[in-house]
């Protein structure tokens, strides 16, 4: 199915878990934060929700240093 | 008519006039004469468009004096527009103490810094303390500082962990707030809780600013309306990349240079930076 990624047409496999887009992209969901169609996901919650055809997904990676 | 500037101010002289008759006239007991730049020790006529700054040694200006003397320097227009702004600092390490001694140099009205850390010495190698400053509470220490870098500026501090509980009632006054934070968790959660609690607020947020690459990867990316993100989004801290001086100075000037656009009314719907 076809998602919007950060702006960007992606495809990804039917009945995706945030927690898997999350593991295909390789970053850590503790520092990650990732909005779909306008709201913010709670972390616990990443590994059950799953995505829907042209949900629009933001994901905000951070790496530690400050 | 000799048109010259002291301390600042403009003057107009009418008739000729030495440099230390001035001096005596204006400020007695001067113990230093800068003309245009350069410290002089002998008396000499004073030229047109003369450049003058007298100067007793120790002596504290009023605060009136500063404002005058520091803005100066800023150009037309933009002192009006930052001095009444509030600012937040969330997180008052390398990042914050380095964007908080520019804002307070800038001018604007109230600091609102928040940190639960002390003053350790491995600190030192980034941070803006001091070796006398070891043990002391990061707000403590950086208000002292901030107080003798311009002592116009409100510094509130925060001797506390900042969670989303707090974040809200801490940061309640301030148009921006500058995300300073080591923990890349911290990072996410101020995210988030701005742009659920605060919408309204104007949040600039760093990742990536470890090691020592080029300065120029350290960009601004525009993730939101009022969001922004600085730094190359890649280099985390780690025993093998360390935070160093220059990349975090660099990267706080980036952060500070952004909510001086951001107060100065800059940034438009399309602005990327």
């Amino acid at each position: 199915m076809q998602i919007k990624l950060n702006g960007e047409k992606t495809e990804v496999p039917d009945g995706l878990t945030v927690e898997g887009l999350l593991a295909k992209l390789e970053i850590p969901s503790e520092k990650t934060a990732v909005e779909i169609n306008g709201e913010f996901l709670d972390q616990k919650n990443f590994a059950e929700r799953t995505l829907d055809h042209d949900d629009k997904v933001e994901v905000v990676r951070f790496v530690g240093g400050g | 008519m000799i048109n010259v500037t002291v301390n600042e101010s403009r003057l107009f002289l009418d008739k000729p006039t030495e440099l230390f008759a001035l001096r005596d006239q204006l400020k007695p007991g001067a113990d230093i004469v800068i003309v245009n730049g350069v410290p002089v020790r002998k008396n000499q006529p004073v030229k047109d468009r003369d450049s003058i700054v007298f100067l007793k040694i120790g002596e504290k200006p009023d605060p009136r004096e500063i404002e005058h003397l520091m803005m100066m320097r800023h150009g037309p227009g933009v002192y009006e527009k930052v001095k009444g702004a509030v600012v937040g600092i969330a997180g008052c390490g390398g990042l914050g103490s380095a964007v908080a001694i520019s804002l307070a140099r800038l001018g604007v009205a109230r600091i609102v810094a928040a940190d639960y850390d002390v003053v350790e010495p491995s600190n030192l190698n980034r941070q803006q303390y001091f070796i006398d400053q070891i043990g002391m509470p990061k707000v403590d220490a950086l208000k002292a500082n901030l107080k003798r870098t311009n002592p116009l500026v409100e510094i509130v501090a925060h001797n506390t962990t900042l969670t989303r509980r707090n974040i809200p009632s801490v940061f309640r006054e301030c148009a921006v707030v500058a995300e300073c934070f080591d923990n890349p968790s911290a990072k996410r959660e101020m995210l988030v809780c701005v742009r659920e609690k605060m919408p309204k607020k104007w949040l600039v947020t760093v990742s990536g600013i470890a090691g020592y690459g080029p300065g120029s990867a350290i960009r601004v990316k525009r993730i939101y309306e009022r969001t922004f993100l600085v730094g190359d989004s890649r280099s985390e801290s780690s025993r093998q990349l360390g935070l160093l001086a220059p990349r975090v100075m660099l990267a706080a000037g980036v952060q500070a240079n952004l909510i001086m656009r951001i107060l100065l009314g800059e940034i438009g719907e399309k602005n990327a930076d």
